[in-house]
């Protein structure tokens, strides 16, 4: 035991186990093609099965994993790229870009508190889920700026944006959204990157619009949660 | 095959944008996410004749294809949580999915009638 606890404390084991999960993850999702083998979910069971069954404390993880962290901002910095490359799109459809991703992200802000207050969630737990329809590198940051815990909005994020892109053609027929422009901001806007990879499979309009709600969505979330609750 | 120092040269422009935009939110009166601020200097930047895409273009597709990757540690730490998880894990998966549905109808429907009103307006305009 002693030796496993020396072994993983060195920070290059949080970083091996970290990209170790994550082409395994992203092996099996390749390998089989479904949503519901997400690779980040894939990747969640590999390094927390791993940590439980060697009882390795999540601290001795965190000395490396926090390297792959911090690269996170950058990460999410370079998004820019997207909305640039789209800028024609969003300057042609800047009316129902902003009212839909502002409606849409503003319906689900007040739908998570409501549920929230009903189900009786305490402040943090709730703070975690209300940025559960954005980007996860945004989600991390509104939770975390909200008191909530950051780990549980990831996991929320993953959980809404699997099902959305699972269940957006279904609620495209549901809702009559026959407009490709709108399928793709609600897509986006709803179940952000992960929904987004359903609305490139349905069409390319579909496909820029849901990624151009993504980036719209998570400045909206930032600046709604920043009016309401700070 | 993009060369060493070229991908080096991209990654250092990506992380000194990211360190003005933590030093800007720092200055800031009110916590605003860092890296979400920086990504609007980003996009500032690129309207700017100080940095276009194509300066960070190999690098940054190389991070926005593997997104993922830097996801995984901030969710591993929910083994810290166990308690809320076994308690209320039922409640997140409700109001996740209750929310979703709700914020796809919003979003959807209200492109859908802003669109209509603005074809009406256009050809209003043009009678």
């Amino acid at each position: 035991m002693e030796l496993i606890n020396q072994i993983t404390a060195s920070p290059l084991f949080g970083v091996f186990l970290t990209l170790i999960a994550y082409i395994i993850g992203t092996y099996i999702n390749k390998k089989t093609g479904k949503v519901y083998f997400n690779n980040l979910l894939i990747a969640y069971i590999v390094v927390i099965g791993i940590l439980l069954i060697f009882k390795i404390p999540v601290d001795n993880y965190n000395n490396g994993a926090s390297i792959i962290t911090n690269c996170l901002g950058p990460a999410t910095a370079v998004l820019a790229i997207s909305i640039y490359n789209q800028r024609k799109k969003v300057k042609e459809n800047l009316l129902p870009i902003i009212v839909g991703t502002l409606s849409g992200s503003l319906a689900s802000i007040i739908s998570v508190v409501t549920l929230s207050k009903l189900l009786k969630l305490d402040w943090p737990t709730t703070a975690s889920v209300i940025p559960k329809s954005v980007t996860t590198a945004i989600a991390v940051a509104v939770a975390d700026s909200l008191g909530g815990y950051i780990s549980i909005a990831a996991i929320c994020v993953v959980i809404t944006g699997c099902t959305g892109n699972i269940l957006a053609p279904f609620f495209i027929k549901l809702f009559h959204l026959t407009d490709p422009v709108a399928q793709g901001l609600a897509i986006g806007t709803a179940s952000h990157a992960l929904g987004t990879s359903k609305a490139i499979e349905l069409g390319e309009v579909q496909g820029a619009f849901s990624s151009i709600a993504i980036t719209f969505a998570g400045i909206i979330t930032v600046i709604l949660t920043l009016i309401i609750f700070v | 095959m993009v060369s060493t120092m070229k991908a080096l040269k991209e990654l250092s422009i990506i992380v000194g944008v990211c360190l003005i935009g933590e030093v800007i939110s720092q200055l800031l009166p009110f916590s605003f996410p860092p890296a979400v601020l920086s990504m609007l200097l980003m996009l500032l930047l690129f309207f700017t004749p100080l940095l276009k895409p194509e300066k960070i273009e190999s690098v940054a597709t190389l991070m926005l294809g593997n997104m993922v990757l830097f996801f995984i540690p901030s969710g591993v730490q929910i083994v810290k949580y166990t308690d809320i998880i076994k308690d209320s894990w039922w409640k997140l998966v409700i109001i996740c999915l209750v929310s979703l549905v709700i914020t796809f109808f919003v979003t959807g429907t209200t492109v859908m009638l802003t669109i209509k009103l603005m074809k009406r307006r256009k050809s209003n305009g043009t009678n």
